[in-house]
């Protein structure tokens, strides 16, 4: 059975499609909300197309020795995925912003803090100059004189990430 | 099917383990002068136990086969369901890795860096210019507010303080931070 690995995808894909069109056409407010929403919608779509879909979908084209290998493929992909997704994990908590004003108010004495308190504990300004600094190691930014300038790579970067916001509606001052 | 599925996850737990093994143990790794360095650091040594650990991988597979897995669901008629189950788990995998994707697209920082740097003018920024285009009160005001939105903060009087679910994920991100040896980050 090799519906098990169509059915997702072509899931994935009407939700791509799902997204880009809601995000394009609408101005949303809670979009990460908005996305779960879409996902969850998509994994009923996913059990109503497992049952609608003939068992034997797409297997005219694979014989049957292929089986095993798509299979081996499969779990090869199921083991790399969770490679990256612990990697991504340990990278959020390293990096991510909300994750460090959380412990900051957490390991405070009284666990609350002012907007001034966090200020105080953790300066944005210094996480700036960090990123900064990790862009040119990076070779996406190169600093001339005092100023700093996009390499071809930065440049690249952001224009693909600029025209995706801009096309997505997402907000510019993130 | 199934014994790839299991020989994947079962693989994948031991190589986690051995990573929290190996960062308790070591009493602390080489100071790199930039997180991306750390954290490249990190990556290489997550991706060095993934791939040392392949060949029992492919171990675990054939044991699991030869145990006739594939067999056993097929003979208990719960195939199906396994399939479906699987299927969902495998959108969402697909859901979840186009998330990053949009992090990156949405609210990495230093993604806006360089789209400030090349709406300006002369296509150059200084530090201090940058701070000024990149608001930091309202960048301050944004993570906040997405906080709040989360349930992971509330606000009493002037005050922010921790909900329950935040105070859990802290105590977690606290924890995870102290065992990878990250250091405050942020």
């Amino acid at each position: 059975m090799i519906k098990f690995f169509c059915v997702p995808i072509i899931c994935f894909l009407i939700f791509l499609s799902l997204h880009i069109f809601t995000f394009h056409s609408i101005k949303i407010k809670r979009r990460f909300r908005t996305m779960v929403y879409l996902a969850l919608i998509m994994v009923v779509v996913d059990i109503f197309l497992f049952f609608l879909l003939p068992d034997n979908l797409g297997e005219e084209f694979v014989k049957e020795d292929l089986l095993k290998y798509i299979y081996l493929g499969n779990a090869l992909f199921l083991y790399l995925y969770i490679f990256y997704f612990y990697f991504h994990f340990i990278i959020v908590i390293d990096r991510s912003i909300s994750v460090r004003i959380l412990l900051e108010i957490s390991s405070s004495p009284q666990r609350s803090l002012t907007l001034d308190e966090i200020k105080k504990r953790y300066d944005l300004k210094d996480k700036f100059k960090r990123e900064l600094k990790d862009l040119v190691f990076l070779g996406r930014v190169e600093k001339k004189g005092e100023a700093f300038a996009n390499t071809f790579k930065g440049r690249m970067h952001a224009y693909i990430v600029w025209g995706v916001r801009k096309y997505l509606n997402l907000a510019t001052n993130r | 099917m199934i014994s790839g599925v299991l020989s994947a996850i079962v693989t994948s737990f031991i190589c986690i383990l051995l990573h929290f093994i190996i960062c308790l143990f070591t009493p602390s790794f080489p100071k790199f002068d930039s997180d991306v360095k750390k954290l490249i650091f990190q990556g290489k040594m997550v991706l060095s136990i993934w791939l040392i650990m392949l060949p029992l991988f492919f171990l675990l597979n054939n044991i699991f086969a030869n145990k006739g897995i594939d067999e056993i669901i097929k003979k208990n008629k719960i195939e199906e369901i396994t399939f479906l189950l699987y299927s969902i788990v495998l959108f969402l995998c697909f859901f979840f890795l186009y998330l990053t994707v949009y992090y990156i697209i949405d609210r990495s920082v230093s993604s806006r860096i360089m789209i400030e740097i090349e709406k300006s003018p002369s296509k150059r920024l200084t530090f201090e210019e940058l701070i000024k285009i990149y608001d930091v009160d309202t960048k301050y005001q944004n993570e906040i507010k997405g906080m709040e939105e989360g349930s992971f903060i509330k606000k009493e009087g002037d005050k922010y303080k921790c909900t329950v679910k935040g105070l859990i994920v802290g105590r977690i991100a606290f924890f995870l931070k102290s065992i990878w040896k990250l250091g405050e980050g942020g």
